[in-house]
């Protein structure tokens, strides 16, 4: 999967509450090459102002605490180039209006196929500087 | 030598003395008093025993008219008898054992039994009298009458059916509220087994019951009580609450078996389940959505995570070698969460479940105490203090163990999970309220439930990783039992969950 746009080797935040979600998820993109900080809730993510060199934040939606919509407004506060790929596995119309007015924002519904991630993962990483 | 051939007047005084001393030595320790009197009625012998019973001296009595040791109207009649014995020759008293009065010094009159017998010696005609005293032997015989008389009082006027039956099960008693309550008459069941009032299967298993616990000692009914069927004379079954009580006597066992009617009881819990469950099942449909998307969230999470790690498995698998502690990593993940999936499939069953009660006796302070004694160990581990304060008066209460442990359970682990680490303090006290209500707190030093959410409300959880279902599932119970449970927190200072239940069980509410 190596590509000559400067995606190949990144920073990844990623916040779910699920364990072997987030391990799993976190081991793969490890082996391909990628830095990723793994937490299980939003609480646990350091100070947002600190995460200079995260690339693309990826977050479960319905965790215990804050929401990872609102985690995912935080974070585009702080670093507003920085995509948000927003999981979820219970999709609502209501979620879909919420995400259809955040622009950086991708939705991708759970089970996820690693490689339609991983892929994703470059779309959103080459396009996040226009 | 002719000397030691013939007795000399000396010897047969010497004789004589003899043989009076024998007599004084029998007189003197004879149980019974012995009193002899002449033709008209003097004293001319009493006995040690006569002075005890009677407690004159005999120098007092000697020569003294018989009649003194009479009350009245022997002592009136006396006289005029012995004239009349002496006039007819009929005797009265003679020979005969009776229950009369004496009279003792101090004027005490008491019961005793005589008998008289005549002796003639020549001319000389002497009564002897053999007395006992028997003041012990009818106290004891009208203490026993008395308790009899009472026992029976009680027997006949309780509201309860008793019934007694020996080892073998052989009705001995059966009482005037057991009469009515089977349709027997007493004459009909006294003498038969009481498995006659049992349905079958019951019927069949009772001897086999009652001979297990001659045997074993081991008790299922005895001194513990429990709900059963009992059959009527009409073969129609009934409801009722037994309680047994075993009694010892001379080597064999005696049983006594109490019985409450439960038929109404039964009737107004049947009632009260149905609007019960007629209120849940309202408060389930509205819950349904919840319920969906809870599902959606709560499998579909770990199902996705199982996914995601069988991909990560074939990622590992493609390497060469194959880096097999990683393997082994990821696969105990898939068995952590499989464990977890089931666990909620358990808790949702279990909330989905009807809350069918299934009521007993509860001891409740030996109850909380097993309770708490089972969270000891997470407590210590936790360094938090678990503490139990239960008073021993707490009556006996109606409730249905299994179900009121899960609450406990949960309320308890629910309390060390909020202090989480020690220095900290989990309470659990009982105490009986007003109206047969019994209330137990179980009060933590944690940080308290934050405002704005109702910890019993459906999927409503303070906890990384709780389901929401477990106080959701404690209301049900509670609600269940007739009872209520509320919880008061400030930020802070920690929380208290209030549990009330109706000491009856949930019947006595309607």
């Amino acid at each position: 999967m190596d590509q000559p746009d400067g995606c190949s080797a990144i920073r990844i935040l990623l916040v779910d509450d699920e364990p072997s979600f987030r391990t799993s998820l976190a081991e793969m993109l490890r082996e391909d090459g990628h830095g990723v900080g793994d937490h299980g809730a939003p609480a646990h993510v350091p100070a947002l102002s600190s995460l200079k060199d995260v690339a693309i934040l990826i977050t479960d939606y319905e965790m215990p605490g804050t929401s990872g919509l609102a985690l995912a407004d935080a974070f585009h506060a702080q670093h507003p180039h920085v995509p948000v790929i927003l999981v979820t596995a219970y999709r609502t119309t209501s979620l879909d209006a919420q995400v259809l007015d955040r622009p950086f924002l991708r939705f991708v519904q759970k089970p996820v196929d690693y490689v339609v991630l991983h892929t994703l993962i470059h779309e959103v990483c080459a396009g996040r500087r226009p | 030598m002719s000397e030691d051939k013939t007795p000399t007047p000396a010897d047969a005084l010497r004789a004589l003395r003899l043989q009076e001393a024998r007599w004084q030595a029998i007189l003197g320790t004879a149980r019974d008093a012995i009193i002899g009197i002449d033709l008209t009625g003097r004293i001319t012998l009493f006995n040690h025993a006569a002075e005890v019973i009677f407690g004159y001296a005999a120098s007092e009595v000697m020569g003294q008219n018989v009649t003194i040791l009479m009350p009245a109207p022997y002592r009136e009649e006396h006289d005029a008898y012995l004239a009349t014995y002496r006039a007819t020759g009929v005797p009265k008293a003679i020979g005969r054992i009776r229950e009369v009065e004496g009279r003792r010094k101090n004027g005490d009159v008491f019961p005793m039994e005589l008998s008289v017998s005549e002796a003639r010696v020549g001319d000389d005609v002497m009564y002897s009298a053999m007395i006992r005293d028997v003041t012990e032997r009818r106290r004891a015989e009208h203490a026993l009458a008395e308790s009899e008389a009472r026992h029976r009082a009680v027997l006949d006027t309780a509201a309860s059916a008793i019934i007694g039956i020996d080892e073998g099960g052989k009705v001995l008693s059966f009482n005037p509220a057991a009469e009515r309550l089977f349709g027997y008459a007493a004459t009909e069941i006294v003498g038969q087994n009481v498995k006659l009032l049992m349905p079958v299967p019951f019927r069949h298993e009772h001897d086999g019951y009652l001979r297990h616990y001659l045997q074993t000692g081991e008790r299922r009914v005895i001194g513990i009580g429990r709900e059963v069927t009992g059959r009527r004379k009409d073969g129609t079954n009934f409801p009722m609450d037994l309680a047994v009580n075993d009694t010892l006597l001379d080597g064999r066992h005696f049983f006594t078996g109490v019985i409450r009617d439960l038929t109404h009881e039964k009737e107004a819990e049947d009632r009260e389940r149905q609007l019960l469950k007629q209120a849940l099942q309202n408060e389930r449909l509205a819950d349904i959505g919840a319920v969906t998307a809870r599902i959606a969230h709560d499998f579909g999470n770990p199902l996705a995570g199982l996914q995601m790690t069988a991909q990560r498995l074939r990622q590992l698998l493609a390497r060469d070698p194959v880096p097999v502690e990683r393997l082994t990593q990821a696969t105990d993940m898939i068995v952590q969460t499989v464990q977890r999936l089931d666990a909620l499939v358990e808790e949702f069953k279990e909330f989905a479940r009807e809350q069918r009660l299934h009521l007993r006796r509860l001891e409740l302070p030996a109850f909380l105490q097993e309770i708490v004694t089972a969270w000891d160990q997470e407590a210590t581990g936790r360094g938090i203090a678990l503490e139990v304060d239960v008073g021993t008066d707490l009556p006996v209460i109606r409730a249905d163990p299994d179900k009121l442990r899960r609450v406990m359970d949960n309320l308890v682990k629910n309390a060390l999970e909020a202090v989480d680490r020690g220095p900290g303090v989990v309470r659990v006290t009982a105490e009986l309220r007003k109206q047969e209500r019994i209330r137990i707190l179980v009060t933590d030093s944690g940080p308290g439930v934050p405002e704005g959410i109702d910890v019993f409300a459906l999927f409503e959880t303070t906890k990384a990783g709780g389901t929401g279902l477990g106080l959701a599932i404690c209301k049900q119970i509670v609600l269940a039992h007739g009872g209520g449970i509320e919880y008061a927190s400030h930020f802070g200072t920690g929380t208290v969950f209030r549990l009330e239940l109706p000491a009856h069980g949930p019947t006595r509410r309607l």
